[in-house]
């Protein structure tokens, strides 16, 4: 008994080495490798930038029919999508991208942005706050939440995410006009006084920090405009990264 | 028959009796099973363990250890450890009386084979200089003003590890913090645990030989590097110093017949584990290894005096807490999210096993030498693992639980931090204390197999581990070059700024962090630009990486700079500071959050 216990340990350690090889290979075999991959989007971003777009997007296509799980690829192209206007293309490629890698917040933000500029608000919350929640640690994700539920009319939800902003990104003097506009809007005027001060005090010369602290002072019963929009992109509209 | 023995069946046959001293252990053979079916398990047990062992070749030579297979190291180690326990149990213990112990000299000078071995390979670290968190700590030690008060220092952030604060202090008033002094002090001190190794050996092993091989592994073994060659990780080396002694004065306590010396051993053992603890928190989990060592070698000691030494064990360290405790106000450590594979997976020793027996460099493989290199290097790797293997079934049982537990037990305190990392280089810090048990195993193998038996392989496994050692300095040797230059090219622009009339604020993006796995820079930016001006400079990072402190880059790429505020990043060509914008902005930089800080293309 005790032998064929051993023996069945010993087999049992050769059949798990071999099921792990499997696996390992199965996953290795799924996608190419990582250098491929930015080699491939790296390429594409060239040709996109010299202004050869058409043969940029041919290329992402390309290698995406060879390896359509290549989530580096398929992200590449969202961007171009995105860069050249088809919005809706470009959501469609996010969102497989997000169907494989679930966690991926640069992926999700971007597609909540495209939602938004495409009026779809609600959908693009959504996708905002899994970017909050995948990418807890980064400030922009809740300053840019904080700015479009301020802007659809919900100050109780703009001001949770703005304080966890301002938590965030102390730094930051977005974080602490977004804040304040929340303040303001749910009545809190001396804080939010405080964080237009606290937003001059990083920045002296922020105009909008300095414009709604006079207005709050002016006419504190008056709801500030709503409709910021603070926008942290970058202003190139291509990146590998997101 | 131990716990340990008894709970695996099959291995009754095999145990050897209880030992005295470890020089009786070979002597009494235990009975072996019949010839016909051993050879059958012998079959089996070959087929399984080269089953095994192309697998793991086939794994680590050609597949990337990308961060979704990473599991798979470990759980190759489970296998190769599953194999080898079934396949000693099967085949039987088979002592072989050893024909001879080598040398009569290797006895006599064995020590001094030791010493070369720990020290010479290291010669080539002296003038590395400092490298990423070194910056902070002797900042940290400079500016205190006195030992107590740098031994108070939070430069380890959530670490209490006063004893080392107080090295960094007392070198930067001994040799006005030359890092040739600190480096040096690193050396000796791994020329001391090799010593020490020895030491401890030569009582546990039976033969001179086998305790010179073990301590000759522990010396060249690559893994060594990162923990002898970054100054940063010299916490190790003093834990390790401090936990061998202390195991070895409670040898000398154990096997000591006089009264008046008993308790002088026993209590320098005690104050030994204590400057382990403080020194670093990994030395926590010995008092677990000296149950251990009493439970499988308790000789003629009652269980009542092994209680006694393991409460006293356990004492100390509910002390070292509550001085924690009170100067922390919390256990502290890193707080890592608890996940199967650090919690209920033994992540962490397998993995140390694993990069113990396949210690490869990919990064430098892949860098320099062609692919085949790395099959080939791995092959032979699997070919020492085999002799391994083999070699169980020379061995008693006893000391091979105790060597496994040693390497299992000292792993515990890296458990909540080192899961799905990779051992070989950056991390194989984490390695130094737990492996030596893989050493002694090594030693032990050698030992039962007998000088002419084994002297030619352990030799060519002791060659090819020291030029992987000196192969692998290589990395750190251009890191400190980088992390030179870099801070020489951070100052010379601050003094070029000051001498404009400016009182410049930096924040530094894009700092090469690592060199081919080796630490370049990372955090220590701002103290590194401090030391190296002689006055405070305002450096704020610019970084994605979570607890860093830093600035984030999405938020700096919405920063408005003042006059005097500069964002600068490290050219790698001219070896300068490059100032991206300053002041109003003039120029858009896009930031990509997910690579602040990465490997540099060219040296």
């Amino acid at each position: 008994m005790k032998r064929a216990l051993l023996h069945s340990l010993l087999i049992a350690s050769a059949l798990g080495a071999c099921a792990t090889l499997s696996v390992v290979v199965a996953a290795e075999a799924r996608q190419p490798t990582m250098q491929f991959a930015a080699q491939v989007a790296a390429g594409a971003q060239k040709l996109f930038e010299s202004g050869r777009r058409e043969e940029a997007r041919s290329a992402l296509e390309e290698a995406l029919e060879i390896a359509p799980d290549n989530l580096i690829v398929r992200r590449e192209l969202a961007m171009q999508l995105a860069a050249s206007g088809e919005t809706e293309a470009a959501a469609e490629q996010l969102r497989l991208v997000l169907e494989a890698s679930p966690n991926d917040a640069g992926a999700a933000r971007k597609l909540a942005e495209m939602l938004y500029a495409a009026g779809d608000r609600e959908s693009a919350v959504t996708y905002l706050r899994l970017a909050c929640e995948w990418e807890s640690g980064n400030g922009m994700h809740w300053i840019t939440l904080a700015n479009w539920l301020l802007t659809m009319g919900d100050p109780k939800a703009a001001l949770g995410a703005s304080r966890k902003s301002v938590e965030l990104a102390q730094g930051v003097p977005e974080a602490h006009l977004a804040l304040g506009f929340s303040l303001w809007q749910t009545g809190d005027l001396e804080s939010a006084e405080k964080s237009f001060l606290d937003a001059l005090a990083l920045e002296p010369d922020n105009a909008s920090a300095g414009s709604a602290l006079s207005a709050l002072r002016a006419n504190p019963g008056a709801l500030p405009l709503s409709g910021r929009s603070i926008s942290f992109e970058s202003p190139q509209p291509i990146s590998n990264t997101l | 028959m131990s716990a340990l023995a008894t709970a695996l069946p099959g291995l009754h046959h095999l145990e050897e009796p209880t030992i005295t001293s470890a020089t009786a252990d070979d002597k009494q053979l235990a009975p072996n099973p019949p010839p016909a079916l051993l050879r059958k398990d012998r079959l089996a047990a070959a087929t399984a363990a080269a089953v095994v062992l192309v697998v793991i070749v086939y794994v680590r030579s050609t597949l990337e250890p990308a961060q979704d297979i990473a599991w798979s190291y470990q759980v190759l180690t489970l296998c190769l450890v599953a194999a080898a326990i079934a396949g000693r149990a099967l085949t039987g213990f088979r002592s072989h009386q050893a024909a001879s112990d080598g040398p009569a000299g290797l006895a006599r000078w064995g020590w001094l084979l030791v010493v070369l071995a720990a020290s010479l390979p290291y010669l080539l670290t002296l003038r590395i200089g400092l490298l990423s968190d070194d910056y902070g700590l002797l900042a940290a030690a400079r500016g205190s003003a006195g030992a107590l008060q740098a031994m108070r220092s939070d430069a380890f952030v959530a670490f209490y590890r006063p004893l080392t604060m107080f090295v960094w202090w007392l070198g930067d008033r001994l040799w006005a913090g030359a890092p040739a002094g600190y480096h040096a002090l690193s050396v000796g001190v791994h020329t001391l645990n090799a010593l020490l190794v020895y030491r401890l050996g030569r009582r546990l092993i039976p033969t001179a030989y086998g305790a010179l091989a073990a301590a000759l592994l522990f010396a060249l073994h690559p893994m060594r590097v990162e923990s002898v060659t970054w100054l940063a990780a010299s916490s190790d080396l003093f834990c390790t110093a401090f936990s061998l002694s202390s195991l070895l004065l409670l040898e000398h306590y154990l096997s000591s017949s006089s009264k008046a010396g008993r308790p002088a051993f026993l209590l320098g053992a005690l104050l030994s584990f204590l400057l382990a603890l403080l020194s670093k928190e990994a030395a926590f989990a010995l008092p677990g290894f000296v149950v251990l060592r009493l439970a499988l070698l308790n000789g003629t000691h009652p269980a009542r005096r092994s209680l006694g030494i393991g409460g006293a064990y356990a004492l100390v360290f509910v002390g070292y807490g509550v001085s924690r405790f009170l100067t922390l106000g919390e256990i502290g450590g890193y707080a890592m999210p608890l996940s199967f594979w650090n919690t209920i997976f033994p992540s962490a020793p397998l993995l140390m096993l694993g990069d113990f027996l396949f210690p490869v460099n990919r990064t430098l493989f892949s860098a320099e030498l062609h692919p085949w290199a790395l099959w080939a290097a791995v092959g032979l790797m699997a070919a020492g693992a085999l002799w391994w293997v083999r070699g169980l079934q020379h061995a008693p049982a006893r000391r091979l639980w105790l060597w496994l537990g040693f390497v299992f037990l000292m792993s515990v305190p890296t458990w909540l931090f080192l899961w799905r990392q990779s051992a070989a280089t950056e991390w194989s810090r984490f390695a130094y204390l737990p492996t030596i048990g893989a050493a002694w195993l090594f030693g032990d193998l050698c030992a039962a197999r007998g000088w002419r038996r084994s002297a030619p392989t352990a030799a060519a496994i002791l060659a090819i581990a020291a030029a992987l050692t000196i192969w692998y300095i290589t990395p750190w040797r251009q890191a400190g070059r980088i992390s030179s230059q870099v801070v020489a090219a951070g100052a010379k622009l601050v003094d070029r700024l000051s001498a404009e009339g400016e009182s410049p604020v930096l924040y530094v993006t894009d700092l090469p962090a690592a060199w081919r796995g080796a630490q370049i820079l990372a955090y220590s930016y701002p103290q590194a630009l401090n030391l190296a001006c002689g006055r405070p400079v305002r450096v704020r990072m610019v970084t994605a990486r979570p607890g860093a402190g830093g600035i984030h880059p999405e938020a700096m790429a919405a920063w408005k700079l003042k006059p005097g505020e500069h964002l600068v990043s490290y050219d790698t060509r001219s070896h300068t500071m490059r100032i991206i914008r300053s002041g109003r902005a003039t120029a858009f930089r896009d930031f990509s959050p997910e690579t602040p800080e990465k490997e540099i293309a060219e040296p």
